[in-house]
């Protein structure tokens, strides 16, 4: 019965659904209210807040990690390029298939502690060296200077101007203590001696008499890497 | 709206709440906003009261402006806890929107240092490679002599020896002495270029260099031997890109300083690993991708 006017008093004609819909129509009826939802719109809100903070506590937690996994290669990438420098030298004179140079030693802490001049028959110089493998990382002992007409065991030795006391002086002003300076010493004495050392062996660097001789009067650099290569470069 | 337009908006957002609510010119704003709303009503209803006062013809009392401006604030009050749950709520929706914002941030920096891990791990990787050049294999040792087994490799085909031959020395501590050329850092890091070796001489502690035995020599290209191949041989790469790259490779040794302004190579020397050998050793000579040779021990028996 929409559309039908109510009478006056506010009954309208008719039952059931109909008359009550034509009775609110009328205003007659009131609408009832709606029960209020419990918390409203601060549930959703409180979700939402917590979900982003826990998305924000997950990723935080994931970029600290990120950044100490970043931290680790970093300093990984350092170390492999970092260079210790046992020895400089210079060649001063060429002269009727003999050539001279002047070298000094160097410890951890880059203080020299020998320096002395060299006279040898030859072209090519060779500075030879003894690797021992320590931990993760390689220790370089200086060895021996020979060129390509020098036999090496003929060569110039420079294991009584590296030792001192039983310590290698080359070694000191690094991580080292007394007691490993010794046992380390104790090892670089077993390896010039010819004795095996696990894992140990030498490494000579030299100039190319085909490419590129070391320049007279030039500083150059024997570079140890931390993997057990060693290089010449120069100063 | 766009997922990037809807992020900015998301930002912009939290930037101006975090500006609004943390700082203290943000703070000191919002308060002087709050005070200047509260002065614009006491202004408001004391302006209305004085033009009603005037119109009867009365004047407003200091007193009964000091009461008006009580009532305002009272009723000012009164709304502002009315408002609370709305307050509350907009509390709320703000330290979500900030906490959304600085969580999408988050995300954007784990997924910048993911990359960075990547690459930095790359470097390592290349960094920490290092190349077979060759094996050893003391075939034998007698009359103070040995016989030693030299297998090289190409740093192209790492998987089997490129070729091998048999030598005799006199002494017990053998160098072996090669070419090295390491490359800049940069160019290694990458995976642009691989240091490389190329063996040439054998000698001892009793036999000089000079007298040593040599190992081999180049090819007509200025290739060494131990890099040529048959075409049939090559996979993976244009036989003629090989040999160009090859012999760019060769030239760069050759011309050290021109290699060393451009940038490429850092150092070209020879080196001359060496050890005590004695019969059935094996090992290998490797050319580290962080610089120089090295003797790492394949078994022993």
């Amino acid at each position: 019965m929409i559309g039908a006017k109510p009478r006056k008093g506010g009954r309208v004609a008719g039952s059931g659904a109909a008359a009550t819909a034509a009775a609110r129509e009328a205003g007659a009826v009131r609408r009832p209210r709606r029960p209020r939802r419990r918390g409203g719109v601060f549930v959703p809100l409180l979700v939402l807040l917590l979900l982003a903070a826990a998305a924000y506590g997950a990723f935080s937690l994931v970029t600290a990690l990120q950044r100490g996994r970043i931290a680790t290669l970093e300093d990984s990438i350092l170390a492999l390029q970092a260079e210790t420098v046992p020895l400089r030298f210079m060649v001063t004179e060429r002269r009727d298939g003999r050539l001279v140079l002047r070298y000094r030693l160097y410890d951890l802490a880059g203080e020299e502690y020998a320096a002395a001049e060299l006279s040898l028959q030859g072209e090519t110089l060779y500075l030879d060296f003894l690797a021992l493998p320590r931990g993760d990382a390689w220790l370089a002992f200086p060895y021996r200077i020979f060129t390509e007409r020098v036999a090496p065991a003929a060569g110039a030795p420079l294991f009584d101007a590296v030792m001192g006391e039983g310590r290698p002086r080359s070694h000191r002003g690094g991580p080292f203590g007394e007691a490993e300076l010794l046992e380390l010493g104790r090892l670089y004495a077993a390896m010039t001696a010819g004795e095996p050392v696990r894992g140990a062996f030498g490494n000579a660097v030299h100039d190319l008499a085909e490419l590129r001789r070391f320049e007279l009067g030039v500083v150059y650099k024997v570079v140890a890497r931390k993997k057990g290569g060693i290089e010449i470069l120069e100063e | 709206m766009e997922a990037s337009n809807l992020r900015a908006a998301v930002d912009a957002a939290a930037g101006a709440l975090r500006f609004l609510l943390t700082t203290p010119l943000g703070l000191g704003l919002s308060a002087a906003g709050l005070v200047a709303y509260a002065a614009l009503r006491l202004w408001a209803a004391l302006r209305a009261r004085a033009l009603a006062c005037k119109a009867a013809g009365e004047r407003l009392g200091a007193a009964e402006g000091f009461f008006i401006a009580l009532k305002e604030l009272y009723a000012l009050a009164l709304g502002l806890v009315a408002a609370l749950p709305v307050v509350a709520a907009l509390l709320l929706s703000s330290l979500a929107l900030v906490t959304l914002s600085d969580g999408l941030a988050k995300f954007d920096e784990a997924r910048v240092n993911a990359e960075r891990i990547r690459e930095l791990s790359a470097v390592l990787r290349n960094l920490e490679g290092r190349r077979r050049v060759m094996d050893v294999r003391a075939l034998a040792a007698s009359g103070g002599e040995l016989t030693l087994e030299l297998s090289y490799y190409d740093p192209a085909r790492p998987d089997r020896p490129a070729a091998t031959e048999t030598i005799v020395i006199a002494g017990s501590d053998v160098y072996f002495d090669a070419i090295v050329c390491n490359f800049e850092y940069a160019e290694i890091a990458q995976g642009r270029r691989v240091n490389i070796a190329i063996p040439y001489r054998v000698f001892s502690e009793l036999v000089p260099q000079a007298e040593g035995v040599a190992l081999g020599a180049r090819g007509p290209d200025g290739v060494p031997y131990a890099f040529g191949r048959a075409d049939e041989d090559i996979y993976g790469i244009a036989p003629e890109a090989y040999r160009a790259r090859l012999t760019e490779l060769v030239a760069l040794m050759d011309d050290e300083a021109a290699g060393r302004r451009a940038g490429i190579v850092r150092s070209v020397y020879g080196s001359a690993p060496h050890r005590l050998v004695k019969a059935g050793d094996r090992f290998t000579i490797w050319v580290e991708q962080s610089g120089g040779l090295t003797i790492k021990e394949s078994f022993s028996f």
